[in-house]
């Protein structure tokens, strides 16, 4: 496998998990269920992400996944890291708002914050290959 | 606050290198060149130094500090 398909099979899995983890999240708030899907559908989604990146760098070989995962690349996905942790950080005082007017109950407000949390540094990454700048 | 300017484009040129070649020397993707070439990203001193040891030239020669006020 080359640096470029195991780029774009991690930039794919990246976006895809991401998109499924926001899916679940704003289900959750707008269907008013904490399990708007199966509910292990996000963490299943996460492992075979993992499974698969980790199959494409071992496929790869040490060399050519250095080239994939390089200096640049670590650069955008700590950037996306960051801009999670932010968000991570808000949804506590919005969803205290969203349980404090009884919008959201405890069990909807967790599903929604987990997912939400997790998909953001995926999300960020997508937007960055959509935009080209990975 | 100072920039990092740098050369690389005419460094790359005077070899006939093309942006993918030069990041197969250094062992990067070829966005990684093309980001530090337009200064989006401002490398590490080690791909500093290994882009100037692939350049056959000094990490002086390429990067410079651009002070705009």
């Amino acid at each position: 496998m080359s640096a470029k398909s195991l780029m774009l099979l991690r930039n794919t899995f990246f976006s895809a998990l991401g998109v499924i983890l926001a899916s679940y999240g704003v289900m959750v708030l707008a269907s008013g269920r904490p399990d708007p899907f199966w509910p292990l559908a996000p963490a299943l989604a996460g492992v075979i992400t993992a499974l698969v990146v980790s199959l494409g760098v071992w496929l790869a070989g040490r060399k050519t996944a250095a080239v994939a995962f390089d200096e640049y690349s670590r650069h955008e996905w700590h950037s996306s890291l960051r801009l999670g942790f932010w968000v991570a950080i808000w949804l506590y005082p919005l969803f205290a708002v969203l349980l404090v007017n009884n919008i959201v109950d405890y069990p909807q407000a967790f599903a929604a914050m987990g997912t939400l949390a997790a998909a953001t540094p995926f999300l960020s990454f997508f937007a960055k290959w959509v935009g080209g700048r990975i | 606050m100072a920039k990092l300017y740098n050369t690389l484009k005419q460094h790359r040129a005077r070899l006939s290198l093309t942006q993918a070649e030069l990041a197969e020397k250094v062992e990067v993707s070829r966005k990684t060149i093309n980001t530090i070439e337009n200064r989006v990203f401002v490398p590490s001193a080690l791909l500093a130094l290994k882009i100037a040891r692939a350049l056959q030239t000094s990490v002086h020669d390429i990067f410079s500090l651009e002070d705009d006020g």
